[in-house]
């Protein structure tokens, strides 16, 4: 095992404060809120179907994880924001509110003492991902009216970040982050660091994706990454199952509210968990392929270990990146076996892209929240979907069903194209 | 150009390596950097050159043949007879190219560039196809 | 904490008038004649005569290219030699423009085969023809290509991270490399960002979004690429290093108001700009020299003017300010990069060069640059009310 960098370092580790969670908010496949959507991975429910938002009859995968019934929550939007808004900042911002509320960071509620200097926001945003009446319009014909133009072209990835900051009320800095499905595991760990090395006391972070639309269907399939079990869709993403062939999408947001851990204590805010460690390594091996050892991987879970000041056994859950395709995880599942042990048995693993699809860039963030609320309820989530488990993949699963289990702590991988990696781990904590 | 002059063509600018590195006998990954973003490239280009369409997985499906799954392999690893099968759709590659144990998946990290070339001479069009390896022989232009 | 720890080693660059430190500085002090918006585009730069290995740009946008050919130019201009660092001690910081049309030009055919003569676009049909492109086209798309290929042309395997955060991403960039420095986890760090803002598409959303509004008045949106390299002094030093300027500290901050609003009143560009001097323990009298933010927006840049009257009111005589865009037009996600590369260049020079004073009567500032206040407050103002502050001290030769 590869030294931590921090151990190479000559100096005295700055000093940490500690990072708590004080609000979560999520629309999901599964649900339209944080609590709904647990319930949902609880009781194993994998809400795929055709892909419902454009004729995907002739697309060579034809299946997704769909946000279902969704409407824009305009409670704290101003006027004319709506206009900057993508379908996936769309959840974001019934995400964030979910959050605030639950935060109680909102209007009356919000105590004086906040210092809004010390407010920032940290999103990892997803890629633009329009219908093809859009390009229709930008494309065809290829020179439009400035006029035209700017109908078309309102929307930038760092706008939502900007609302979420007026929403809250911050005036500590915005920063948006994207390095494809590693972006919100990225967006929490820096926001994370803010309050941990002392510039922020709050920051509201997260992330949001859809990559559902005609465009990126076709791209994905060229590259073969997506499940072509298109008429079961239910049982298509199978995460470490033998017979996966590949991602399912999936869309989403999710929003979460970290705070000093003093700062939430003396306003008497709700602590649903702590942010106990943070790990990002490049990999800088091939532009898609992973490492065929784990490299990359292996030093981001290292690293948020020595963050945290753990030690492997003391993660009794790992929520893996697990997409369901061959290659990510049978390297994914070496690489947690290098760290905590081949088929460890204290530290169970599972992938909760079985019941929620691949959510790209809002991955992080959600998958982090699951390993919150699992401390939370001290409850596994099951890993379904599995009628042959791969015993190339060196980890123990958690049970098909959902178990109690006695934790303290937990960590969420996530392992982007183009090779960003990050590691989270959250721990339990009583209020 | 004759096939082989064309395919080697194609692999040395899909992969930016000079012309004279891209040899028959070159393997495509470990000698000539290719990783599998490259083959889809490959395999596309030599699409677009030769007019045809390239199969994908014929290499295995035809070494599976007649031989039932586990027959061909346990556990994604080649059995014996599935790796004799192998060998004799792969002419072109040395018998160490066929370590016991190989992986399914670890077929396309054998494959040389006399393997693209014999993939394109089997799937030009009937008439089109040269007898002989393209390798060392330069072979007549056809149209 | 005033810290002359963490230096600059190097800088790389590509815009529309230059390629590298040198000839952006002979830019800076020459100025140079742009008769149309053309002028500031990149689109006929071939990077594959920039970037050694061209097997990276093979899944590359024109944009990702030209900030590999930047990531090239700072390899010679740092004297990068891998034996000092460890990988997973290097990290790279990048900002990046969003994805544009033209990114997707993979489904050009598609999409033709797709459309009837009524200009309708059949999802079926288009469904069945995109089977046939490029398999590579989704990733000519990605956001994070330059971090992604950087990191393999630099073996950079440590901390890491893409801003997508428009005119901020750059400095971003470099306050979250530089933290990371601090506390003792990178050795070696590249930042920077890069951005095709003259595309068609892109420039109508800069607009649509407030940002290029300024545009009519002089100010350009511009193509280009810019990095740089911190390291430790003592390092640099040690391995017998250029340093270019010393990094000192930085601020950032938003007024919170929503996208496309900003404060009039200047109050979080203000509170940013006294964070990053306190940060340093530096005294407004001490800077010599500010890079101006010069969003374009005309309201929003005359904010920035009069908050820095505020900032500078006790100062006995006004520091220098110069405006970089004026030549190198409003570089987006790549800007600010060349102001930090090149501020020793200025301290030298001792005077602001007439072609990048800036275009309104900021005769609160002075054109003289004195080394007695050897500090330079670099700053980045976007029309969503956000704002940076790198402040970095000149090396004199």
């Amino acid at each position: 095992m590869k030294d931590s960098p921090y151990q190479k370092s000559k100096g005295k580790r700055p000093p940490k404060r500690r990072v708590v969670v004080t609000g979560i908010g999520a629309i999901t496949p599964l649900g339209h809120s944080m609590d709904i959507t647990w319930d949902g991975i609880v009781n194993g429910r994998t809400p795929a179907s055709p892909i419902q938002y454009f004729d995907a009859s002739e697309f060579p995968n034809r299946i997704a994880y769909q946000v279902t019934d969704f409407s824009l929550s305009r409670k704290l939007l101003k006027d004319g924001e709506d206009a900057y808004l993508c379908e996936c900042a769309e959840f974001a911002v019934n995400a964030a509110e979910e959050a605030l509320e639950q935060s109680g960071l909102l209007g009356s509620s919000r105590p004086e003492t906040t210092n809004p200097n010390r407010i920032q926001v940290c999103f990892g945003m997803g890629l633009p991902s329009p219908n093809i009446d859009w390009y229709e319009k930008v494309f065809f014909p290829k020179k439009l009216s400035l006029e035209e133009s700017l109908n078309n072209a309102r929307i930038l990835p760092d706008q939502i970040s900007s609302i979420i900051a007026r929403m809250v009320g911050a005036r500590g800095g915005i920063s948006t982050v994207h390095t494809a499905c590693a972006s919100s595991g990225q967006a929490l760990g820096e926001a994370y660091e803010s309050i941990a090395y002392g510039d922020a006391d709050l920051v509201v972070t997260g992330g949001a994706d859809s990559m559902i639309s005609p465009f990126y269907a076709a791209g994905f399939a060229l590259l073969g990454a997506l499940s072509k079990r298109n008429d079961d869709p239910k049982t298509a993403s199978r995460p470490f199952d033998r017979n996966r062939d590949g991602f399912v999408f999936g869309e989403g947001a999710c929003v979460l509210v970290f705070e000093e851990y003093d700062h939430a204590c003396k306003r008497g805010a709700l602590i649903l968990g702590e942010v106990c460690g943070y790990g990002i390594t490049e990999s800088a091996y091939r532009i898609t392929d992973l490492h065929p050892e784990g490299t990359g991987p292996i030093e981001a879970m290292q690293m948020a270990l020595d963050d945290a000041n753990l030690k492997p056994t003391d993660i009794g859950y790992i929520n893996a990146h697990g997409t369901s395709t061959q290659l990510n995880d049978r390297i994914e599942s070496l690489a947690i076996s290098k760290v905590f042990g081949p088929f460890s048995k204290d530290t169970l693993v599972s992938s909760t892209k079985s019941m929620t699809g691949h959510t790209i860039a809002a991955a992080g963030a959600l998958e982090f929240a699951f390993c919150l609320l699992a401390l939370r309820h001290q409850t596994l989530p099951p890993s379904v979907n599995i009628s042959s488990f791969d015993t190339d993949c060196l980890i123990t699963l958690t049970a098909p069903e959902a178990q109690p289990r006695n934790f303290r702590f937990a960590l969420s991988n996530s392992v982007g194209f183009g090779g960003s990696n990050t590691a989270l781990i959250a721990g339990r904590i009583g209020r | 150009m004759s096939t082989a002059e064309r395919v080697r063509a194609v692999i040395a600018d899909v992969l930016f390596v000079d012309l004279d590195k891209a040899v028959p006998s070159a393997v495509v990954m470990a000698d000539l950097g290719a990783e599998s973003i490259d083959f889809l490239d490959i395999m596309f280009r030599l699409e677009k050159e030769f007019n045809i369409k390239l199969p994908r997985g014929e290499t295995e499906q035809k070494a599976r043949g007649d031989l039932t799954e586990e027959e061909f392999s346990v556990g994604g690893r080649l059995t014996t007879e599935g790796l004799a099968n192998l060998r004799k759709m792969m002419p072109e590659l040395d018998a160490s190219a066929f370590k016991p144990g190989l992986h399914l998946r670890e077929i396309p990290s054998i494959f040389t560039v006399e393997t693209f070339i014999r993939m394109v001479e089997q799937n030009l069009p009937t008439g089109a196809q040269l007898a002989a390896p393209a390798s060392t022989e330069a072979s007549p232009a056809l149209t | 904490m005033s810290s002359s720890d963490i230096v600059i080693t190097g800088i790389g660059a590509v815009t529309a008038g230059a390629v590298g430190r040198v000839a952006h500085w002979d830019l800076l002090q020459n100025g140079r004649v742009t008769t149309s918006e053309n002028d500031y585009s990149l689109k006929l730069f071939r990077p594959d005569s920039h970037v050694k290995d061209r097997r990276y740009l093979r899944s590359c946008s024109q944009a990702d290219g030209i900030g590999l050919a930047a990531l090239s130019g700072l390899m010679t201009d740092s004297n990068f030699d891998p034996k000092y660092y460890s990988p997973e001690r290097v990290g790279i910081y990048t900002g990046e423009s969003p994805p544009n049309p033209q990114d997707h030009s993979g489904h050009f055919e598609a999409l033709e085969a797709a459309r009837d003569e009524h200009g309708h676009i059949s999802e079926k049909v288009f469904g069945q023809a995109s089977r046939s492109a490029r398999p590579v086209t989704l990733l000519l798309g990605l956001s994070n290509n330059v971090l992604c290929y950087g990191s393999l042309m630099w073996d950079a395997r440590g901390p890491n991270s893409n801003y997508t955060s428009s005119v901020l991403s750059a400095h971003l960039a470099v306050i979250n490399a530089a933290k990371r420095m601090q506390r003792g986890a990178l050795d070696l760090a590249i930042a920077g960002g890069c951005s095709d803002s003259t595309e068609e598409f892109r420039k109508a959303t800069l607009i649509a979004t407030n940002i290029a509004a300024g545009y009519a008045k002089g100010t350009a949106v511009a193509d280009g690429a810019a990095f740089i390299t911190l390291e430790r002094r003592k390092a640099a030093l040690a391995r017998g290093s250029r340093i270019l300027a010393s990094y000192i500290s930085s601020a950032y901050s938003c007024d919170g108001l929503g996208p496309a609003r900003f404060d009039r009143d200047g109050n979080a560009l203000y509170d940013c700009i006294v964070r990053a001097l306190s940060a340093a323990a530096v005294n407004p009298a001490e800077i010599g020299l500010i890079f101006s933010g010069s969003s374009g927006l005309p309201d929003l840049d005359l904010m920035e003017t009069q908050v820095l009257g505020r900032v500078f009111a006790g100062a006995a005589t006004p520091p220098a300010l110069a405006d970089t865009s004026r030549v190198l037009g409003g570089l987006m996600e790549a800007g600010g990069m060349l102001d930090l590369g090149l501020v020793s260049e200025f301290f030298t020079c001792g005077v602001v060069p007439p072609a990048v004073r800036p275009h309104v009567n900021r005769g609160q500032f002075s054109n003289l640059i004195t080394p007695e206040r050897p500090f330079a407050l670099a700053l980045r103002c976007s029309t969503s009310g956000e704002y940076s502050c790198v402040i970095v001290k000149g090396e004199l030769n």
